[in-house]
């Protein structure tokens, strides 16, 4: 059983806990800061940690980091709209907080997952993934649930995040959640 | 091999949503098959579920979805211009190894398009 580790945005986090049914899809490394085993800065948490959390305290909204999440956000909408975990008119919603949500919700947070990835009784839906297959220590989740993590630095307590903040299931409806993010899509 | 921007005399076209989110889904999407080979190397993030066994970055996966997102378009002029991009992708895609600084300096404009060119012009509101 080893630790590991996952940076990413509270718009993220939000999306996969609202929209995407508690599912979350997250490239895993092995320590917060795994130097010395050969990750590219993709997929090293806390180099990420760093790239997104100085935009945001900067409030520059041309970042090239952020903007590049932005495009990601839409690659991982048009796969769940693919997969039917969405339906069109959520994923147009969803194209346009991609796109407009405000800055406030690049705000960084930490998966730390523990798991084993050996074959016999590790956790199934790992793979090598990304800078892993070039030897680093970087995995896939795709289906990380809930329960299978812990959230660190989840401290930016902004009155945007509001209801978002709540836990899988809070909404009634991927409508309200989607118009929740909209809110701050404008 | 260089990246395509499309010509401001073009943008009005880019008014239409639908031709909007499909012409810049499939900037995404030339962005994910490109993306392992940027200047800072990123992960590829585009893999439905059912992919056959394919992973993220899978020419033929994205090939498929931006098939359709062309499919989609209305405006020729959206479509070419990315067809034309597609093609410009594929071609350093293929010869990945002889041409990083080319795929660095066509990401760069592909960002660049994005972010200070097409969002500007489609929401000119600034954002906190």
């Amino acid at each position: 059983m080893k630790t590991y580790y996952s940076t990413t945005t509270f718009l993220t986090l939000s999306i996969n806990r609202h929209l995407y049914e508690g599912k979350h899809y997250v490239y895993v490394a092995e320590g917060f800061y795994p130097y010395g085993k050969r990750n590219p800065k993709s997929s090293n948490p806390l180099l990420i940690y760093m790239d997104l959390y100085q935009p945001w305290k900067n409030r520059d909204k041309h970042d090239k980091f952020v903007l590049q999440h932005r495009l990601a956000v839409r690659k991982g909408i048009l796969a769940k709209e693919k997969d039917g975990m969405v339906p069109g008119r959520i994923a147009q919603d969803l194209r346009r907080v991609a796109d407009r949500i405000r800055l406030e919700f690049f705000y960084p947070v930490v998966y730390r997952i523990k798991f084993d990835v050996s074959a016999a009784g590790g956790r199934g839906g790992v793979t090598v993934a990304g800078s892993g297959r070039k030897g680093s220590s970087e995995f896939l989740i795709h289906d990380l649930d809930e329960s299978e993590y812990e959230l660190l630095f989840n401290d930016n307590y902004t009155h945007h995040f509001d209801k978002l903040r709540e836990l899988p299931g809070y909404f009634a409806s991927k409508v309200d959640a989607v118009n929740a993010l909209l809110a701050w899509s404008s | 091999m260089k990246f395509i921007p499309l010509p401001l005399s073009y943008f009005s076209q880019l008014k239409n949503p639908n031709d909007f989110h499909n012409y810049v889904d499939g900037l995404a999407l030339v962005d994910d098959l490109l993306c392992a080979y940027d200047r800072e190397p990123r992960t590829p993030m585009y893999l439905p579920e059912e992919n056959n066994g394919r992973a993220a970055g899978d020419l033929e996966l994205i090939n498929e979805r931006i098939s359709e997102c062309l499919g989609a378009l209305r405006s020729p002029d959206l479509h070419n211009n990315l067809a034309e991009n597609f093609n410009c992708a594929k071609a350093l895609h293929s010869d990945a190894a002889n041409s990083p600084n080319e795929i660095q300096l066509f990401l760069a404009a592909l960002l660049y398009h994005y972010a200070d060119v097409i969002h500007p012009a489609i929401y000119p509101a600034s954002q906190g």
